[in-house]
């Protein structure tokens, strides 16, 4: 029986399948490529900005030149220090900051700095993060005061900004201390995923969720009380990934739909301004100058950039209010064109399956919950914020991943990416072998 | 100016779709193969389940990584684990039985009725998680399974290795009933062996039989052992004897006699048996005019 079994093994290793094959075609790209492919497209996208109005702005080609030596820096320190060879989700948060980037500071010269600092962060964020998550002991240990401190922080930025701030753009959901702003309900996602994915033995010795269901809910409630709709939307679907996640059951799952439904069409009822924020949903054309003004000028310019864009800085949308958070997409579509933009929408599918990919043979199932539930937080709010400024859904102000202005949100996605590439083997060349 | 634009028109999708397309295309192929980090082998049917994922449940449940369909095992009764530093199980009931225990105010008797929350590597109790190794035999509610690694699960390295190599290991490894290393070559039959090759101190605490007339030992494996005149594990020669005349079988408190000849019958300690009487060290099975001693404690 020995014997067999080691003829067995020595068959299959000696034995070199199409799958052998095309896994080692790509089991890594090549790092220096893309990099050059990188900065030739950011230094390409980024001519019309440094030269524009006439003028040649220096800073602007300092702090280019800063960010692309930037990535090639933590490509090589990565690569040299930590044994990583896979970066392949970094280029494309790379890619995706570097357009979001070159727009915001095509529209405003001077926010581009506050844009770049705040990359940086993410990536130091995403990099604690994913130092944090290789060990499953302290991430396990972590949860419950994370919870804790998430839901008060959350409670109480509320009752700050209720007091001290009041509403930004019709919600409580900007904490300001001296020309500093963040959006805390940002940071609770990062908790959100954390406290819902846990590993098998804690998910079967408990087998209930009731934890879980009570920070979701009192996150969820946090943030209508905030008027964040957009975001409360959010953290519903994803409570509603986790939650089949952890049960696999989906009776439960659409018992929680029903009553969420159920609980929409109530406050719809009695709770008539709430439904009137999204009066102008499906009739934007009929308000054109007033309520659909942000989505009939998306939708008339987006298209009219045609396939390849107007190029950078010839476009209208850039005109009109928020065009850099919520309507960046339209800017996209407008000035680079709507093939970059279909681009851009696949490959936020593309990570969404990729999550689902190496969520089959993540060390844990704390990282395939926490990489499913984080890949379909971000899925969703791109699908929000895009199906909202086109009119497929009620606008709600949600940002872009990684492409709109703004630096809570940007932190955010880094860290969402942090748990998904944490569910891949191959995020830890040091620990796994992954050959 | 218009020049660059116009041209950049063009070569920034160009450019977007080989980042993408080469990025997303490494992210979902160049994933590692799935490998089978271990196996679990019921020693009942001599099943092999493998391990090929990081966490997999076992249970009686249709919702376990691996199905055991035995009356004594709960429906999710244990998790294995695959960590960077080796191999664990998780009791899953252990909590629950716990509370229920300390509810209920007799713990030790919760402790004998209730098999859901018995887990035992080597005969030792597990609580609420233990390191596993390769060749444990694991016992779930009085389901006996062997726990093999297939390979070196995590490469070590840097002060990992280091803690490693200096932590003393919790799993011990004097396996108090069974010969562990018989077990690798003869799964569930016995072995016989003549009282001169005893000699170690670690094989004369397993229990045995000692045919107290040929002086002959034999040492109990597995979890049945048949004694008679005919094919049987134990074999005796007295013609006043059955061809499957006794039968011992392994329960979870320790070996047990039961006689199958009927009219002839078992004598333990002088007493007809009607029903199986489990053993203990110095027992003597009568069985036609052969006396059996049987030595090993109870369990």
């Amino acid at each position: 029986m020995t014997r067999k079994k080691k003829n067995g093994n020595g068959l299959a290793a000696s034995t070199v399948t199409g799958g052998d094959k095309i896994r080692r075609k790509f089991k890594y790209v090549d790092r220096t490529f893309i990099l050059t492919m990188l900065t030739v497209f950011q230094l390409v996208s980024f001519i019309p900005v440094v030269f524009s109005d006439g003028k040649v702005y220096f800073k602007i080609i300092l702090q280019l030149l800063f960010y692309i030596s930037f990535e090639w820096f933590y490509v090589g320190i990565m690569r040299i220090f930590i044994k990583k060879v896979n970066f392949e989700l970094e280029f494309i948060a790379f890619f995706l900051s570097g357009i979001g980037m070159c727009l915001t500071a095509s529209v405003n010269k001077d926010s581009m700095l506050k844009q770049l600092i705040t990359v940086l962060a993410g990536i130091i964020v995403y990099d604690i993060l994913l130092w944090y998550l290789q060990d499953i002991k302290r991430v396990m240990f972590i949860r419950t005061p994370l919870a804790v401190f998430a839901l008060l922080f959350l409670a109480a930025s509320f009752l700050y900004i209720r007091m001290f701030v009041g509403q930004i753009n019709g919600a409580y959901n900007w904490l300001s201390f001296s020309g500093f702003s963040l959006q805390p309900s940002e940071f609770v996602k990062i908790a959100f995923v954390f406290v819902g994915a846990a590993s098998l033995d804690k998910l079967l010795s408990s087998k209930n969720i009731y934890m879980f269901i009570i920070f979701a809910m009192g996150c969820i409630g946090v943030l209508f009380l905030m008027k964040d709709f957009g975001t409360a939307l959010i953290f519903f679907f994803t409570f509603i990934v986790i939650s089949f996640m952890r049960s696999g059951d989906l009776r439960t799952i659409v018992f929680i739909c029903a009553i969420a439904l159920l609980g929409a069409l109530l406050i719809i009822y009695f709770r008539p301004h709430v439904a009137a924020r999204f009066a102008a949903y499906r009739h934007v054309w009929e308000d054109i100058y007033g309520r659909g003004y942000q989505q009939t000028r998306v939708l008339i310019y987006s298209v009219s950039g045609g396939l390849f864009g107007v190029g950078v800085g010839n476009g209208c949308l850039r005109n009109v209010y928020a065009s850099t958070t919520d309507l960046v997409f339209g800017l996209i579509c407008e000035e680079m064109g709507i093939l970059i933009g279909v681009i851009i929408v696949l490959a936020f599918a593309s990570i969404a399956i990729y999550a689902m990919i190496s969520s089959r043979s993540a060390p844990s199932t704390f990282y395939s919950i926490s990489a499913c539930s984080a890949a379909a937080m971000i899925l969703f709010q791109t699908c929000l914020n895009i199906f909202g400024i086109t009119d497929l859904l009620p606008l709600t102000g949600v940002t872009l991943p990684f492409i709109s202005q703004g630096g809570s949100s940007m932190i955010c996605t880094w860290a969402l990416f942090a748990f998904i590439k944490a569910a891949d083997v191959r995020a830890y060349p040091k620990i796994y072998k992954t050959n | 100016m218009q020049f660059i634009t116009a041209v950049s028109r063009f070569i920034l999708p160009v450019i977007t779709l080989i980042i993408l397309i080469k990025c997303i295309l490494s992210l979902w192929l160049g994933h590692p193969k799935e490998k089978t980090y271990g196996y679990i082998i019921d020693m009942i049917n001599g099943e092999r389940y493998a391990l090929n994922m990081w966490e997999t449940s076992i249970g009686r449940g249709s919702s376990c990584d691996i199905t055991l369909s035995y009356d004594n095992v709960a429906r999710t009764h244990a998790v294995f684990t695959r960590r960077i530093d080796g191999w664990y199980i998780h009791n899953i009931n252990y909590v629950k039985w716990k509370k229920l225990a300390e509810l209920e105010g007799r713990l030790s008797r919760s402790n004998r009725k209730n098999t859901s929350s018995i887990i035992k590597i080597n005969g030792t109790r597990v609580e609420d998680k233990a390191t596993v190794s390769d060749g444990d035999i694991i016992t779930l509610g009085n389901v006996r399974l062997r726990f093999e690694v297939a390979d070196d699960p995590v490469q070590k390295v840097g002060k990992k290795k280091k803690k490693s190599a200096s932590a003393p290991s919790p799993v011990k490894h004097d396996y108090p009933q069974y010969d562990i290393d018989r077990h690798y070559e003869e799964v569930g039959s016995y072995t016989v062996e003549t009282p001169g090759k005893q000699s170690t101190k670690k094989k004369s605490s397993q229990p045995r039989i000692i045919n107290k007339d040929t002086g002959e030992a034999f040492i109990l494996c597995g979890n049945e052992v048949t004694i008679g005149k005919g094919r049987c594990d134990i074999k005796l020669s007295s013609r006043h004897a059955a061809k499957k005349h006794a039968l011992l079988i392994l329960y979870e408190d320790g070996w047990a006699v039961s006689d199958c000849s009927g009219k002839k019958g078992t004598y333990l300690n002088g007493k007809l048996i009607t029903s199986p009487q489990l053993l203990f060290s110095g027992d003597v099975i009568a069985i036609g005019d052969e006396r059996l001693f049987y030595e090993g404690g109870r369990r």
